[in-house]
């Protein structure tokens, strides 16, 4: 295999972006060995680290975007011999993108972590952990994408759950990171479970967990197809943080330093999204239920994500609620795929994967944009809690600035990136709608609604976030005080909002990206037709969005010009003494929209205080439990403990007893054996 | 050529004058005169030639609010064909891009309104947020109820479509989609019962209390985009209702009268209702939504046609 | 078949959704009292001009459709709204945010019983409404919920009257036709059942497990 793939011309880009690629995950090992070397040394080991994955990633992006641009599909095995076999790395068009995404979003966590980790810890803690996980997270991230048998694919799965629990638990001496990462490690492990029966299943039929074996093998059986989805959907979904299995992420994410939740929510869920796309290609084509089932878990995730979101006070964990949405988004391009897949519509197929694949990009985006904000205001204020904030735009103009692009972008607006991806989503679902049998049809158009209401909400979400922290007076002393980010910090802000802004101008060049690997799920030849047409209308109103705002900025300008602008206070309806705390907070901008649904979810509020005509101290607090904690995984728990208890008493602690056991083991064994000869 | 011209004519002369319309509608129902049909324009003009007055909390989003959302709603009465099933800006899936114009607008706005730092307007950017997020699955619904038979979610074709498919009477579906959008208009441009422009009371607003602090030329625009986007979904609507011709002198007069009735309708239901209470206000758009989603399995039931 | 059949079947799902949003009594019997209206006028949509010339049995059609209408939309409306009145039951049947969640379930419902029209059934035949089995079952169904769910006995006796009217509709279609006898046994059931509850809810002889507070529900989160 190795020698006809260099022989043969038409793939010899792919084979120097495979290389480019593997340097780049030597390059960061190598940065991360030689930054956990220096041990003592932080400024020398941050300095090493960061260059160290500044260049992989450089290296690596144009390796991917090499990939990309080629279109074919390469395996090259490689001559490394373990005791479980030959393990064998490729690249694709699939495994490109999300290479490509890794790159992108490491690259700028990097480049944000030097200033972050230089301005709030150099001094403080040891950095030279943090920057040597950081590369093996990113590296063993490329390996999962890159690796072409199950064995490499767990271990470079289960190298990447173990560096960003050490990430994780960067500051381990604060009780709740401590649980925070024992809760990621627990629910980490829980999901490696179903994938090696994933892979075995899959592997059992031909006796090799290499992928091109298990393609060669064919589509498996109806059966262990579906037990196969299902084992996918869990151990993958797990991972990628489908509701009710997204549990661990709002613990994890904002435990991490910033600029790692950046890379863990940015790119490392979204390989729960690569492993699912990676399983369909083995499963043959999908009957069409399995399409309907990920289109409800996207629209329950979705939903669920952005409801909890709202109700949440820390900026962090705020974000990592919007992962549970934006992963919900990318499920309902998938499962729209899936449904095309099964109905031989590539038009469908194509815009439903595509969709979901730019929204894997355009989320790291952003995403990674926001976690990076919301590290610079802890770092610049020293709280995450929103309503302790505000006034931040003039204290921290470009952290505002590009939190706002983040915000608009994660709200799904033109002329930002989450629109583009959105858009597609959308077109796919009509499509579905149009040209699909009605029973059909009718899932496809839930997406629609689904949608629009997750679009609302988060839109209602991001002006909270926006407005409580960044607009508005400063509500505490800290906020009042706070300063600008580092300059590098700034740069990998306003990088990532630039290619936030350039995906949603020119959404042509996003769609070439996701061309190659979209083709290959879904089986189209060509682009659809009016996929073209209607991104060159959205980079058109991007246009004329832009050109209209200039002209009405000239024109209140020149309206301006020379008349009378006074600076007065904010209006207050006549009460002359207001104070910073009187503005709306979160949890009150927030109530409208959490009590309708107050009938489904549970909503804690303590109130005390206002009592009699002259109260002097209240105070009311609000808190939203986790639905699927609470409701689902915990009573499952509790049954799985009380099933355990029962059989407690085989376990008494006594040799004498365990003795026992074995001699009845053995002795059940026996008659067994000796039965069924 | 001709049809972009009678476009942007009535684009500039008609939104300003409907809202002087409905106000009419309603002083004529409370037994008073009321003022002239062109007021709100007067009004307009003389915002444009004042100064301005900026709070010394706000920052660039406040002066950024206005003009966005302006921006974002002249975009999107350019994307809705008026007296024509055509439109300057209309191509495949204008839909969509149409109703994420009037979100980007939208979230200016109440990011311009916490910007003031005012609990006020901060109640009014919350209560916006709320609606909005309702009303936005029953707009995505009733859309889709006109553009699935057409095949095609431009809006130029789905209303050609309609009066092929014998117009809103001999279609249950596109009944109630119409009804849906009614809501859907009434709580996007806070007209009664979902919010009351005439109150006086800032803790009971919704729209108006998310603008208090702007002033001249800034809230003109406002005035201008709240204007636009009353007219651009009233259009919407009036298509649902009204076959309106392609071409042909019938068109404008049509649509004309159609967007009359839009605006005397809602001046009858301001002047015979009263607002609902705003823990009321969510039971009302999830009501619009289900009787979209009622529309889309009328729709499905029916066979498309 | 005629536009006018659909309009009002339409109607009547819509009044379904109505009666399971609102939380006031009064609104939810007059509510019941238009869906009698519709059902009443239903043969006379469906069959149009041929009930008067329709031979011997115009006389029974029309029959049929004076009875639906008396009992249906006067008669027990009107003992429902007496029995309210002189009960001083509170007016309002549900706490606030329970409605969001039974309007939703009744939109569920409502879905249900589309698809099961549309996948379980056979397709009507040409010429009929297909929207008559969907919006039978749909006022089945939701009249079966607010019986099951109701919380006073006039809640439940309304979720009753609207089941029946579910079996109207129903029986309609798949009958083909007015279903007097049975139409109007169960009628007269339920004239009985809901006198005899406007007399135990009038003279306050409340059933166990109906007392202590349900009727006072208290609007969640309601004065603003």
């Amino acid at each position: 295999m190795q020698g006809s793939a260099l022989a043969d011309p038409l793939s010899r880009i792919l084979t120097v972006a495979l290389v480019l690629t593997l340097l780049s995950v030597a390059l960061f090992i190598i940065a991360g060995t030689l930054s956990a070397l220096l041990g003592r040394l932080d400024r020398a080991a941050l300095a090493v680290g960061t260059a160290g994955s500044l260049l992989a990633c450089a290296v690596g992006l144009a390796g991917s975007v090499m990939a990309l641009m080629d279109g074919g599909a390469e395996t090259v095995a490689s001559s490394w011999r373990l005791p479980i076999g030959a393990i064998s790395m490729g690249i694709d068009p699939l495994s490109a993108f999300f290479c490509l995404c890794i790159f992108l979003v490491c690259g700028l966590g990097a480049l944000f972590g030097a200033g972050y980790l230089r301005r709030g810890w150099l001094g403080r803690r040891r950095l030279a952990p943090a920057l040597a996980f950081f590369n093996v997270l990113a590296a063993s991230m490329v390996g999962v994408a890159l690796a072409r048998d199950g064995v490499l694919f767990l271990l470079a799965w289960e190298a990447m759950s173990l560096s960003s629990f050490f990430l994780v638990t960067f500051e381990g001496d604060r009780p709740e990171t401590r649980r925070a990462g024992l809760v990621y490690l627990i629910a980490s492990h829980l999901g490696l479970v179903p994938l090696i029966v994933l892979f075995v299943l899959l592997g059992g039929a031909t006796g090799s967990f290499d992928f091109a074996a298990i393609l060669a093998a064919g589509a498996p059986s109806a059966l262990v197809a579906t037990t196969c989805f299902l084992l996918a959907l869990a151990g993958f979904g797990l991972k990628a943080g489908f509701w009710p299995l997204h549990a661990w992420l709002p613990e994890a994410h904002p435990a991490a330093p910033s600029h790692v939740s950046a890379v863990m929510s940015g790119v490392m869920i979204k390989l729960g999204i690569y492993g699912l796309l990676r399983t369909l290609t083995f499963l043959g084509e999908p009957p069409e239920w399995w399409g309907f089932v990920v289109i409800v878990v996207g629209i329950v995730s979705g939903v669920g994500g952005v409801l909890h979101a709202l109700a949440q006070h820390d900026l962090k964990r705020l974000l990592a609620y919007h992962s549970v949405e934006n992963i919900g988004i990318i499920a309902l391009g998938v499962g729209l795929g899936i449904v095309g897949r099964a109905n031989g519509n590539t038009t469908l197929s194509f815009l439903g994967f595509g969709g979901a694949l730019l929204h894997v990009l355009n989320h790291g985006l952003f995403k990674g944009l926001l976690f990076q904000g919301a590290g610079s205001v802890a770092h610049a204020t020293g709280t995450r809690d929103i309503d302790s904030l505000g006034g931040l735009l003039r204290r921290m103009p470009v952290t505002g600035t590009t939190f706002l692009v983040g915000s608009a972008a994660i709200s799904g607006l033109p002329p930002f990136n989450g629109f583009v991806s959105e858009l597609l989503i959308y077109v796919g679902a009509f499509v579905g709608a149009v040209e699909l049998p009605a029973s059909s049809a009718l899932w496809t158009l839930a997406v629609v609604p689904a949608l629009a209401l997750i679009g609302g909400l988060a839109s209602a979400c991001f002006v909270k976030a926006f407005g409580v922290v960044f607009l508005g007076e400063p509500r505490t002393p800290a906020a009042a005080a706070a300063h600008e980010a580092g300059p590098s910090m700034r740069w990998a802000m306003l990088l990532g909002a630039g290619l936030c802004v350039l995906i949603g101008v020119v959404p042509l060049v996003a769609l070439r990206l996701v061309e190659a690997p979209a083709f290959a799920l879904s089986g189209a030849a060509a682009l659809p037709e009016g996929v073209v047409d209607v991104l060159s209308a959205v980079a058109g109103i991007a246009l004329a969005l832009g050109v209209l705002v200039a002209v009405l900025a000239g024109l209140r300008w020149a309206l301006l010009r020379g008349r009378d602008i006074r600076q007065a206070a904010t209006w207050g309806c006549g009460y002359e003494a207001p104070t910073a705390r009187m503005q709306y907070t979160a949890a009150s901008f927030a109530d409208p929209i959490l009590a309708p649904s107050e009938s489904i979810f549970d909503r804690h509020v303590h109130a005390e205080g206002l009592v009699g005509y002259f109260p002097v101290a209240a105070s009311h607090r609000r808190h939203l439990g986790d639905m699927a904690a609470d409701r689902v995984l915990a009573p499952g728990v509790d049954a799985l403990l009380s099933v355990f208890r029962r059989i407690d008493f085989l376990q008494q602690g006594g040799v004498p007893r365990y003795l026992v056991w074995v001699l009845l083991t053995v002795v059940v064994l026996l008659v067994w054996q000796l039965g069924a000869f | 050529m001709f049809d972009v011209a009678v476009h942007i004519t009535l684009l500039v002369l008609m939104p300003l004058p409907m809202l002087g319309l409905i106000n009419r509608v309603k002083s004529i129902a409370a037994g008073r005169k009321g003022p002239p049909l062109l007021q709100p324009l007067y009004d307009v003009v003389k915002l444009l030639q004042k100064g301005a007055v900026y709070s010394r909390t706000t920052t660039w989003i406040f002066v950024a609010g206005p003009i966005v959302t302006l921006a974002s709603a002249i975009l999107a009465a350019l994307i809705v064909p008026l007296a024509s099933t055509t439109s300057p800006f209309g191509f495949p899936a204008d839909v969509f891009v149409f109703a994420y114009l009037l979100g980007v607008g939208r979230f200016f706005t109440m990011a311009a309104a916490l910007d003031t730092g005012s609990a006020f307007e901060g109640m009014g950017a919350s209560r916006e947020a709320a609606f909005a997020a309702l009303a936005e699955p029953a707009l995505f619904l009733a859309l889709m109820i006109v553009c699935v038979p057409a095949d095609s979610a431009c809006f130029g074709d789905a209303f050609s479509a309609i009066p092929a498919a014998g117009g809103l009477l001999r279609h249950p579906g596109l009944l109630l989609a119409a009804l849906a959008l009614g809501v859907v208009l009434l709580a996007e441009t806070s007209r009664i019962p979902v919010d009351d422009p005439n109150t006086h009371l800032e803790l009971t607003m919704i729209h108006e209390v998310m603008v208090l602090d702007h002033s001249g030329p800034d809230f003109a625009f406002i005035q201008i985009g709240y204007a636009l986007k009353f007219f651009a979904l009233g259009a919407v609507l009036v298509h649902l209702v009204l076959p309106i011709p392609a071409t042909g002198w019938m068109a404008p007069v049509l649509f004309v009268a159609g967007q009359a009735g839009v605006a005397i309708t809602v001046g009858i239901i301001e002047s015979v209702m009263a607002r609902l209470r705003l823990s009321r206000v969510p039971q009302f758009l999830i009501g619009a939504c289900v009787v979209a989603a009622v529309g889309v399995l009328v729709l499905f039931t029916g066979g498309r046609p | 078949m005629s536009l006018d059949a659909d309009l009002l079947l339409l109607l009547v799902i819509g009044i379904d959704l109505f009666i399971g949003s609102t939380g006031r009594l009064g609104a939810r019997i007059r509510a019941c009292a238009l869906q009698g209206l519709v059902l009443a006028a239903l043969p006379l949509a469906i069959q149009g001009t041929g009930v008067l010339t329709g031979g011997e049995r115009v006389l029974h059609t029309v029959l049929a459709v004076l009875a639906t209408f008396l009992l249906k939309a006067v008669a027990i409306p009107y003992f429902l709204l007496r029995a309210m009145r002189q009960s001083g039951v509170a007016r309002e049947a549900e706490p606030e945010h329970s409605l969001h969640l039974s309007l939703l379930l009744c939109a569920v419902l409502v879905g249900l019983s589309f698809w099961i029209g549309a996948v379980m059934l056979p397709p009507p035949e040409a010429g009929s409404s297909p929207l008559g089995v969907p919006a039978g079952l749909a006022t089945l169904l939701v009249g079966l919920y607010l019986t099951v769910g109701g919380r006073t006995e006039l809640t439940q006796v309304i979720g009753y009257l609207v089941l029946e009217n579910g079996v109207f509709v129903i029986g309609q279609r798949v009958l083909g036709e007015f279903p007097l006898v049975v139409e109007l046994g169960v009628l007269l059931d339920v004239l009985v059942a809901v006198m005899l509850m406007a007399v135990l809810v009038a003279f306050g002889h409340r059933p166990e497990g109906g007392s202590a507070g349900d009727g006072a529900a208290t609007p969640a989160g309601g004065a603003r």
